[in-house]
């Protein structure tokens, strides 16, 4: 089966090319070694198929970042047949240096010249004969969002791979002759670019020394060379012309890197020359004038409270109150039903308490939460898809400054909203290792998924009224103790210059409902998978350990679960928690969080359809239901994730130090809440 | 030559040179602010500024903005 690979500039269109092609025949695989997601799937053209790999998206390849090295890997090892390189219609200056790169490391590439409509719009006419020309390879017009052009494109992938095994010498002469084609280029603008030399001396020698030395693709070589890569030959086999060059080079690895790239944009702006002309200048108003709002001075940080704002309240009015209390009625009444035909088989007794109390009751609760999971992440994908969060980065960023954060920061802080383990990844994006160990270190104090159902069940019952302000609260509070220890941490532990604060900010788009849908499903299958396995787990042992010793009374105070948490309950007296259940709910988020909402129901209403809300009533004020709800915001984090930060960081100290400070500040917040409100006169 | 942060917004400037760390440098080249790149300020206020260039808009911490050197152009439209 011929092998495709994906790849471009990051946020033009790649994804949608990749689902469109694939449809729903995508799986989501490892990175060999790394843990960076990757995507691959399959599509069949005439009763051949194919498989298509979607490589993280970059400017430029080489070895700058981590998804930059990945993706080189990856293309020179020459696992895919084929490149389709998605680029950019509107900024085709800067998308064609990945394809210069391409292009030098002489793998079979075709281009998805995408967003024509806008390209359009902004009045810029592109001689695609002649640009195909010049480069060599064939570009294939298209706008993914709305699936044109994509017939077009599947159909010269398949060409192009045919040819290829036809002829693999003669490809692209091939292919011109096959569309018939005209084109005239100047005699040294074939199929492989060729670089003027001016800036990189005795560039064509370097490109035989390569070759020489055995190094193909040999122009990528070369150009690895002058922007610092080792010498192929030893210092007496290096020719004469080359000489100087390695002296400079040996002084200053970095002499000719410059040079490098801009050897690269020169030539794409003799490409360019010849076949864009821009009718107009540009008109993309409407997004100057949505910026001119949302980016201002003094109301941008406004705009974006009030955003998050609306996003929990829409949360709780659509999530809860109208899905979410429907699909709690059905689970309770299946319970029941289920609880009473249960009774009659002639199972075990300490059976079926486990799969009324723990499997339906436990579990059951933790999916009562899923509309509310659904909305939420609709609308955050909804307002990541439009472009805003790129804004919410900016407009944050004076402000993060200032205590010692990049905006940057933000990015992996609001992935962190999601789950805390593709947060903590995601932080690779900082370039100074100080300001990824900091992101790393406040991202569990961004709410996880996992939480929602605490708070949704906890808010639900004490604070109805206002459930979606005090969600928002929740998360903010989590946001600011993350700023502030933040601060803490760039002043004593991580100290240093932040890196400069360099962002790209995308075009404001239609929300392609498609990609948010999917979005959405991958967190809630994610939450779905771990709420049937590892917490099936968790609630297994918590069951096991309230119904021993063999004969005590089940979720007693004797059982080896009230024990355990009875041995812990009087530490969290001041938070006002001194219950065990409260205490044996935490400990039971340890290695989940869902693990808390399971736990919960099923020892404060074992019993299929039992009334759990009577039963945290009474367990609960609503001063300690809110100390609780700080506790389980900020403290320790899931196993999956301090094992995330444990691969990212390659160190046992930072992950033990993340794993204390946490539960540290959690549990000095818990207890700061109950005690000020105490002293207020609450509870 | 003036330093890129003294653009008023709607300005156009032609970048001649960058006083930068080489891996920043490369980062922005990478986002097709070469030396030779006409860009056009769009925002300049307060945090960091907001520029367009190759139709693309880029926002740029203020630091960075004292070490871009440019020259003001006539606005002509063309890349």
């Amino acid at each position: 089966m011929n092998r495709i690979a994906l790849s471009g500039n990051p946020n033009i269109g790649k994804t949608t090319i990749f689902n469109a092609l694939t449809g729903a025949n995508q799986k989501v695989g490892n990175w060999p070694g790394v843990t960076v997601h990757r995507k691959e799937g399959n599509f069949t053209y005439r009763n051949q198929s194919y498989s298509i790999v979607d490589l993280p998206g970059s400017y430029s390849l080489g070895s700058y970042s981590e998804d930059e090295k990945i993706a080189t890997d990856y293309i020179l090892t020459g696992d895919a047949d084929l490149i389709l390189n998605v680029v950019d219609a509107t900024n085709l200056e800067r998308n064609l240096y990945l394809t210069m790169q391409l292009l030098e490391m002489e793998v079979p590439v075709v281009i998805a010249l995408n967003m024509m409509d806008e390209a359009e719009r902004y009045g810029l006419s592109i001689d695609i004969p002649q640009l195909e020309c010049l480069l060599g390879v064939p570009v294939i017009p298209v706008i993914a969002s709305k699936g044109k052009g994509l017939p077009d494109l599947v159909r010269t992938l398949a060409e192009t791979l045919s040819l290829q095994d036809d002829d693999a010498t003669d490809r692209p002469r091939c292919r011109q002759r096959r569309r018939g084609r005209m084109c005239t280029p100047a005699t040294d603008e074939n199929s492989v670019p060729i670089y003027e030399e001016d800036r990189l001396p005795h560039l064509s020698q370097m490109v035989v020394l390569c070759e020489q030395a055995g190094l193909t693709p040999s122009l990528w070589h070369a150009m690895e060379i002058y922007q610092g890569a080792m010498f192929p030959v030893p210092l007496e086999e290096t020719p004469e012309s080359l000489l100087e060059v390695r002296r400079t080079l040996a002084e200053d690895p970095t002499a000719y890197e410059l040079a490098a790239i801009d050897t690269r944009y020169m030539r794409i702006h003799r490409v360019l020359s010849k076949c864009v002309i821009e009718l107009h200048g540009r008109t993309a108003q409407l997004t100057d004038k949505i910026d001119a709002v949302v980016t201002h001075r003094y109301w941008g940080i406004p705009i974006f409270a009030l955003t998050m704002l609306v996003v929990f309240q829409l949360t709780f009015a659509l999530g809860q109150n109208l899905l979410g209390n429907t699909l709690d009625n059905w689970v309770s009444s299946f319970a029941a039903t289920a609880g009473d035909a249960l009774a009659l088989t002639p199972l075990h007794p300490l059976l079926i308490g486990f799969l009324t109390d723990g499997l339906i009751a436990g579990i059951g609760t933790v999916l009562t939460f899923i509309p509310l999971i659904v909305i939420l992440y609709l609308l955050l994908g909804f307002l990541e898809d439009i472009g805003y969060m790129a804004r919410a980065a900016y407009v944050m960023d004076s402000f993060m400054r200032r205590i010692g954060l990049q905006g940057k920061t933000l990015i992996s802080m609001i992935v962190g909203f999601g789950c805390n383990v593709p947060g903590v990844m995601s932080t690779r994006t900082l370039e100074n290792r100080n300001d990824r160990m900091i992101a790393m270190m406040i991202n569990p104090f961004m709410s996880c998924g996992a939480k929602i159902p605490v708070y949704g069940m906890l808010i639900g019952i004490f604070f109805p009224k206002v459930a979606g302000l005090m969600t928002f609260a929740l998360y903010a509070l989590g946001f600011v103790v993350a700023i502030v220890i933040a601060k803490l941490f760039s002043k004593t532990m991580f100290r240093g210059d932040s890196a400069d604060f360099i962002l790209e900010l995308p075009p404001y788009r239609a929300p392609i409902l498609k990609n948010v849908v999917r979005n959405m499903a991958d967190n809630v299958l994610s939450f779905i998978k771990r709420a049937t396995t590892i917490i099936t787990v968790v609630i297994a042992m918590i069951y096991l350990l309230s119904v021993l010793p063999y004969g005590v009374e089940p979720y007693s105070a004797g059982s080896y679960l009230g024990r355990i948490g009875s041995f812990v309950a009087p530490l969290l007296a001041p938070m006002g928690n001194g219950n065990w259940q409260a205490a044996v709910g935490l400990v039971a988020g340890m290695p989940a969080k869902e693990g808390i909402t399971a736990t919960l129901s099923m020892i404060y209403a074992p019993g299929a359809g039992a009334g759990i809300q009577e039963a945290l009533r009474t367990a609960f004020t609503p001063l300690s239901a809110l100390s609780y709800l700080v506790m389980v915001l900020l403290y320790t984090p899931c196993v999956a994730v301090l094992s995330t930060v444990y691969t990212e960081t390659k160190s046992a100290f930072w992950t033990i130090f993340m794993a204390v400070y946490t539960m540290l500040v959690g549990y000095g917040m818990a207890v700061l809440v109950f005690q000020i409100g105490r002293a207020w006169g609450l509870g | 030559m003036i330093p890129l942060f003294t653009l008023q917004p709607g300005e156009v400037g032609r970048i001649e040179r960058m006083d930068l760390a080489s891996g920043t440098k490369k980062r922005l080249f990478e986002l097709g602010l070469h030396t030779g790149a006409r860009v056009t300020m769009k925002k300049n206020d307060r945090g960091p500024i907001i520029l367009h260039v190759h139709h693309a808009t880029i926002a740029l911490g203020r630091p960075l903005c004292q070490r871009i050197y440019v020259t003001r152009q006539e606005y002509g439209g063309a890349v």
